[in-house]
């Protein structure tokens, strides 16, 4: 079964981990419990002995059996000591993982995580490694070794009771493999539908994000949802419930069988023991004692072996996720490549699946010119923009800055060269400082962050926090964090773009929701502070447009059908014209304004 | 005085069960007699088994072999049974407990939905929220509770019954000699003070437990705002890319995680030792007895055969033992849990709706505001004394730079919000005498950020479960809809989403369609628009505003933006500046009356005016 390739792949990945210490530590538990094991079933065996040798007196006795318990619990107490350092690493092992994951996630491909694909495997992959120690790779770990030890203690007790005898030792183990049997048919049935649960617990944490959304609560108060997601509640328990029932009943039956199976090999084994004829009472004893242990060690041992069953579900995710191949920022390296900040784009297109998503795009822009680019949703503006600054690789064609295609740069290049603005960026719940200088706090150049803040007009904002620059943002890191009001949070991310202080500037829609004051005050402080520096900006609000020194891309069904400036545009482009007259006619001409 | 204050937290440690355990009898009740049982008979079986054995081992002894074959047949059928109807009884707890958990997920989702919204905005509720769904899923819910229950009440029957066969070999001769009750006393008085001492040790233990296990919650938490936050929300990572943010995410992840990883550390070490503890407990009292028991059949006492019952009690009370240990920890730390989902639920008496008014509709509705200030939990004021007088009729804007309360002044007529000071009527009543429901039926509303959810275009549109198949297709052709709708496999019974076979993802452009057409559909008195052009074209735009004009006549509608273009559609504008109205009245009005108003439309219009020349050539 692939499920072996997978029990391979951690197992091999935890020896590779530790090596000697996991050996060290799993051979002395071994050792130690089996030991152990041994000890306690000849306990009272060595009592029985001892009472029945005439000539020893009660105090010899006594003190013998003390030594002898003494002995075999303080092995126990080691062996717990053991199972500490084992659990350390069990737990290191998975926890090991969590910033890794975050350190992949963040190198990936940009066309990988847009996919539906690829935030499946990232959901999933986290069930691996998230939730908690009983489940995920640290459970097949822990109870890989679990099945070790309880291995090693049935081998030990099985050879001792066949000095014994052969046949209980043999039928204990027939009936135990019987029993395994059973759970095997219960583990392949796990494996078959755990699928079809994880897709209802999926769309289950759907609902938890959606409502975790605050927002969405307008909506469903006022719609009055209350009865729909009900349904869909109600819909999906009885989905788990069923699925339940099912996986009970099967369970229901293979725990009758692997229990009457049980209890009628530990009777099976005593009729035997006692038909023996020659059996004293010391080794009845031991006998009856290493049974009972057995039986334990087999229960144990087939419970570790059904949970590392059910874990190993995880794992598949988990491999892909790992598999997937992802940039490790060298940010030492950097393409020595001096430039002004002229772009060209050749031949540009990109499509995915088959769909086209822009074609044909041709167009190139000079040193610190200002460039508008125009156009419907869905016409290619947002695409276009991830593949000017390289988060997207064209299908066909090239982007090249400063004559280099961009194909060759390093994404720290990249970033030296060209800041983007992305109309959903984010303020992360750090400090202001970190937010607008995007870099570690030691990289920080603290006099840089509060000019800038300055040129954004947040000077005063941000002389009236107690702690100035480094006051968090967010209350999760920091119980003094403070909320910002959505004009702050705007001006604040303009500030990185003028922090990055880099040759080209790309802006998604930066004023769309800002009132026209702000939009106006905020064109004028892009005039002024990117002033020599290449500018591209997204936008719907053409009036700011209208001057000559911009060039305008118009772009429709994922190509610019136009490139010009306004006054061109209006007199060469009817579509362009009829944007403008639209929006124009709601400040000019009265009432008069019918839809096209 | 260790001893009281060790009395005075077992006391409170079992409080704390208890109400854990009442909270857990609401969802289900029938799952405790279950789990009774089925621990009585798994905790029996076992023994039945050891006193079968022994029996048998005493027949040998006393070389009486005939009736060894009843006897096996006897105890090992009865443990038999037990172990059946033990297995029969899971099945139906395993099911039970996965409904009641589900139950409960519900139950705190639904106290989610149905907080009022204005304390589901609170900082605090947010992070309760994020408590309660987190402690839940780390606890394992339900049927990990009665796992735990389970494991619990069998370890209790098995030491029970141990110590009743073992107080039997204990006590037996205690009568015959002197020397055999001094014995027997000075065993238990051994026993007694050896338990107590390590006792103490173990409550210790359980204390620092406890400690580390919120502190852990506490990381948790913020490891969560970082999955949850930054690398689980997908559209952030082209920002943290080109940002190069990579780095200053890792390094404070790092911190975060480092401190996990040490508490984890310590929160192993502490359990490990709790366990040797207690199996120093263990051992000591067994040494003592088997020292005991020796003694005792030494001088003839007992039979030898009572060993075997000895030991096995022993061990499956040691075994018992341990499981209370690490389960009774478990199980404090699941109450710890609980409570925060627990403190998310409503409590149990809903409020008496009998105090309501119904609505007072007529013909024409007005809806008024008076003297209403407003101020955020903890915030300062964000509208100042605003009076308005709101005829439901036409088509009103509500303009102002962003800050001026807009959003809040909507809120606040929708009954979302309460005002701090002053009320708002409907139709000469407060507004807050009528049920939420009734109130919010008056409206229909698409917010700027409206919510489109995973399941169908049809259940999406209309808010229900069903739909009136004539109201919903004409929404859908009025919106534009229909066009890519009915090219779907399913048409509108599409589910939207990657949890359904279809996975059908709609457009930006889609989702709104699908926000207004829900707006549409219900039945409402007044529509009200948040920002509906924000991410709309000029030619969207146009389109959209001249439609809301034209429905106006039988919907009235109220619109909020900062397009100030966008009023020359509207009958009726509400200037809003800094908390305060500044003005109301017709575009023209306002332009003679109010400076600040000018000053806002020539911000605009001025880069649309030089091109008057295209009035006259036309389109």
């Amino acid at each position: 079964m692939c499920q072996r390739s997978n029990w391979c792949y951690i197992f091999s990945k935890f020896v590779a981990k530790y090596r000697l210490k996991f050996v060290v530590i799993l051979l002395s538990l071994c050792l130690v419990e089996s030991v152990y094991v041994a000890g306690i079933s000849l306990l009272p065996s060595l009592a029985v002995v001892l009472i029945q040798a005439k000539n020893l007196k009660l105090a010899m006795v006594i003190l013998t059996i003390l030594l002898a318990g003494v002995g075999v619990y303080a092995i126990r107490i080691f062996d717990l000591f053991l199972q500490q350092r084992l659990t350390l690493l069990t737990f290191d092992f998975r926890f090991d993982y969590v910033p890794v994951f975050s350190e992949h996630i963040f190198g990936w491909q940009q066309s990988l995580i847009d996919s539906v694909e690829g935030k499946t495997v990232i959901d999933q992959g986290y069930e691996a490694i998230y939730n908690g120690q009983n489940v995920g790779i640290g459970a097949i770990i822990a109870q890989t070794v679990t099945l070790i030890r309880t291995g090693c203690q049935i081998v030990v007790l099985l050879c001792m009771m066949g000095f014994l005898s052969i046949w209980p030792a043999a039928i204990v183990l027939g009936l135990n493999l019987l029993q395994y049997g059973f759970q095997r048919i219960g583990n392949q049935w796990y494996f078959k539908h755990k699928k079809e649960q994880n897709r209802i617990t999926s769309y289950q944490s759907y609902f938890v994000r959606t409502l975790m959304k605050r927002s969405t609560g307008k909506d469903i108060r006022l719609f009055s949802m209350f009865d729909l997601f009900h349904h869909h509640f109600m819909d999906l328990i009885q989905k788990l419930v069923t699925w339940q029932r099912h996986y009970s009943n099967l369970s229901l039956v293979i725990n009758l069988g692997q229990r009457l199976v049980n209890i009628i090999g530990l009777a099976l084994s005593l009729l035997i023991l006692i038909a023996l004829q020659n059996v004293s009472v010391a080794a009845l004893l031991f006998a009856i004692s290493a049974i009972q242990t057995l039986n334990l060690n087999f229960g144990n041992f087939r419970d570790a072996y059904v949970k590392v069953g059910k874990n190993l579900v995880f794992v598949d995710n988990f491999r892909k996720f790992m598999a997937f191949p992802y940039r490790q920022d060298q940010d030492s390296i950097e393409n020595k490549v001096s430039g002004s900040g002229k772009i060209e784009v050749r031949d540009l297109a990109y499509a995915v699946n088959g769909v086209s998503l822009v074609h044909d795009i041709n167009f190139s822009v000079k040193r610190g010119e200002k460039v508008a680019l125009v156009g419907e949703n869905g016409a290619g503006k947002s695409t276009l923009i991830k593949l000017l600054c390289g988060l997207y690789t064209p299908s066909s064609g090239s982007v090249s800055i400063d004559g280099q295609n961009i194909a060759t740069w390093a994404p720290a290049t990249m970033r030296q060269r060209v800041a983007v603005e992305f109309q959903d960026d984010v303020i992360l719940h750090f400090t202001i400082a970190e937010n607008v200088a995007c870099t570690t706090p030691q990289q920080i150049d603290t006099a840089r962050v509060e000019a800038v803040l300055d040129e954004v007009g947040l000077e005063d904002f941000v002389a009236g926090l107690p702690s100035g620059i480094q006051t968090f943002i967010g209350n999760e890191l920091n119980e003094n964090g403070i909320q910002l009001s959505g004009g702050q949070k705007d001006k604040i991310l303009f500030a990185r773009v003028l922090y990055r202080q880099a040759n080209i500037n790309i802006l998604d829609e930066p004023t769309a929701a800002l009132d026209p004051i702000s939009e106006k005050q905020f064109y004028a402080l892009v005039d002024e502070k990117l002033d020599q520096k290449t500018t591209i900006i997204v936008t719907h609000r053409l009036g700011a447009l209208a001057t000559d020194d911009v060039k305008i891309l118009v772009m429709k069904d994922g190509t610019v059908i136009a490139a010009g400036s306004h006054r061109w545009l209006l007199a060469n482009c009817d579509y362009y014209r009829k944007l403008w007259s639209a929006q124009r006619s709601l400040y000019v001409g009265g009432d008069r304004h019918e839809a096209s | 005085m260790l001893g009281v204050t060790a009395m005075k937290h077992r006391r409170a440690e079992i409080q704390h069960a208890v109400k854990t355990v009442r909270f857990i009898y609401r969802f289900g009740k029938s799952l405790f007699g279950l789990t009774l049982l089925i621990s009585i008979l798994n905790a029996i079986a076992p023994l039945i088994v050891i006193l079968g054995n022994t029996q048998v081992l005493n027949q040998i002894l006393s070389h009486q072999s005939q009736s060894m074959m009843k006897i096996i047949l006897y105890f090992y059928s009865a443990a038999g049974m037990a172990y059946v109807g033990a297995a029969i009884l899971q099945r139906f707890l395993d099911i039970a407990s996965v409904r009641a958990n589900e139950r409960l997920k519900t139950a705190i989702y639904e106290a989610w939905e149905k907080v009022d919204f204005q304390q589901l905005e609170t900082q605090g509720y947010f992070s309760k929220m994020m408590k309660s769904e987190a402690s839940f899923r780390y606890s394992g819910g339900i049927p990990a509770f009665f796992t735990q229950f389970q494991n619990l009440i069998q370890s209790l029957v098995t030491i029970a019954a141990g110590l009743g066969l073992i107080g039997w070999i204990v006590i037996v001769g205690v009568t015959n000699s002197g020397r055999l009750a001094i014995a027997i006393f000075m065993s238990l008085l051994l026993i007694m003070l050896g338990e107590s001492g390590l006792i103490l040790i173990y409550q210790k233990l359980t204390h620092s437990n406890i400690r580390l296990f919120k502190y852990l919650m506490d990381l948790e938490r913020k490891m969560n705002y970082f999955l949850m936050n930054i690398v689980n929300s997908y559209e952030n990572i082209k920002a943290i890319k080109m940002w190069g943010l990579r780095e200053p995410i890792q390094s404070r992840y790092r911190t975060t995680w480092k401190s996990e990883k040490s508490a984890n550390h310590k929160l192993i070490i502490n359990d490990s030792l709790s366990q040797i503890v207690t199996a120093i407990m263990a051992s000591f009292a067994t040494l003592v007895l088997f020292i005991l028991v020796v003694f005792k059949i030494k001088e003839g006492l007992l039979p030898i055969g009572q060993l075997n019952t000895l030991f096995g009690s022993v061990v499956q009370m040691t075994s018992a033992v341990s499981v209370i240990v690490a389960t009774w920890q478990q199980f404090l730390r699941f109450q710890n849990q609980m409570q925060y989902a627990s403190d998310i639920l409503p409590s149990e008496k809903p409020t008496a709706s009998s105090d309501r008014t119904t609505l007072p509709l007529q013909t024409k509705n007005v809806i008024e505001f008076v003297h209403v200030s407003f101020a955020y939990a903890d915030g300062p004021e964000v509208l100042h004394d605003i009076s308005l007088k709101l005829d439901l009729q036409g088509v009103t804007a509500l303009v102002g730079v962003n800050g001026s309360g807009k959003s809040t002044l909507v809120k606040l007529l929708l009954g979302l919000y309460r005002p701090t000071k002053g009320k708002v009527l409907f139709s000469g009543q407060d507004i807050s005498k009528f049920t939420q429901a009734d109130y919010f039926s008056l409206f229909k509303v698409v917010f700027q950020d409206y919510a489109i959810f995973d399941f169908s275009i049809a259940q999406n549109i209309s808010a229900s479960v069903d739909q009136d198949p004539a109201r919903l297709r004409d929404v859908m052709m009025n919106n534009g809809i229909a066009e890519w709708a009915d090219r779907l496999p399913n048409r509108e019974k599409t589910a939207i989403g990657t949890y359904s076979q279809e996975d059908f993802q709609p457009s930006g452009g889609q989702r709104q369609q699908m926000a207004v057409a829900r707006a549409q559909y219900k039945h409402g008195i007044y529509q009200i628009l948040d920002e509906p052009s924000a991410a709309m074209d000029p030619i969207k735009e146009l389109r959209l505003f001249s439609k809301i004009k034209q429905v106006s006549q039988d919907t009235p509608s109220l619109f909020i933006t900062h397009r100030i273009g966008a009023v020359t559609l509207a009958n009726k504008i509400i200037l809003l500046r800094d908390g305060r109205i500044e003005g109301i009245g017709t575009k023209s009005s306002l332009l003679r009356q109010s400076a600040y108003f000018r000053e806002l439309w020539h911000s605009q219009a001025d880069m649309y005016a030089f091109d008057a020349h295209l009035d006259e050539a036309g389109e």
